[in-house]
């Protein structure tokens, strides 16, 4: 968790973002990797499409999620978390978050939590785990101990 | 031209649960109109109600986000592989 904070908290008022990677099969974290947020680059780009800028959104960038995804499988590893914090507004998995992650009513990997970092005026509040529970079809939530190990 | 066109895990279910389908197209667009015809339903999941790619839908041309290329019009070659791939992205 600690490096997941202190990214959290260096980005700050913007809301970093990035992954964890494990061995696969395995309940257990590796690797934190923190992921270009690119939300003001696309932001400046099309603002019609994009209205929203880094300290209320994020957006990884692709290339940088293709290269983690790439060292994980090359390992034998996979991804487990995707992270991001919020700056100054609360834990939760926002509609927005939930919209982001079922583009089509379901996760594309059922097996990738995410985990959402809770930014108050630059000090980290809490964190919570969102793991898509399949019996209802929505995202449950596990709150974490800032201290504690990932899993 | 066939190209190979990537699919998604929540999308296989529209294309016989084939994670790649081969589909003839010069560019993005023609191959994704193909690619409607062949599997029905594919277009309004990946395009939205304005007739534009979904923000937070990624494309990539054999590895080359078609954001920073020509978007649709990117063109497109014999053997090419075009991904659909959803975006990790959000916001409060």
């Amino acid at each position: 968790m600690d490096m997941m904070i202190h990214h959290a908290e260096k980005d700050y008022p913007n809301e970093t973002c990035g992954m964890v990677i494990g061995p696969k099969g395995i309940n257990k974290a590796i690797g934190v990797f923190p992921i270009k947020n690119i939300q003001d680059e696309l932001h400046l780009k099309d603002p019609e499409r994009y209205p929203r800028k880094a300290n209320t959104a994020y957006f990884m960038d692709p290339a940088e999620v293709k290269i983690v995804e790439k060292e994980a499988a090359d390992k034998d590893f996979e991804v487990k978390i995707y992270y991001h914090s919020h700056p100054d507004h609360g834990v939760y998995f926002s509609e927005e978050d939930k919209a982001m992650a079922c583009p089509w009513g379901e996760p594309n990997d059922p097996n990738i939590s995410f985990l959402v970092i809770g930014v108050d005026k630059g000090k980290t509040q809490g964190a919570s785990l969102f793991y898509w529970d399949e019996s209802k079809k929505d995202f449950a939530e596990r709150k974490l101990k800032l201290e504690q190990e990932l899993v | 031209m066939p190209i190979t066109i990537r699919i998604p895990t929540p999308l296989q279910k529209l294309t016989a649960n084939q994670s790649e389908v081969s589909i003839e197209g010069s560019d993005v667009k023609t191959a994704l109109a193909n690619l409607e015809k062949q599997f029905p339903g594919i277009h309004e999941r990946i395009y939205d109600e304005k007739g534009a790619l979904r923000r937070f839908i990624n494309f990539y041309v054999n590895d080359e986000d078609i954001r920073f290329m020509d978007q649709e019009s990117t063109s497109l070659k014999d053997g090419d592989e075009l991904s659909i791939v959803p975006a990790i992205a959000g916001g409060f």
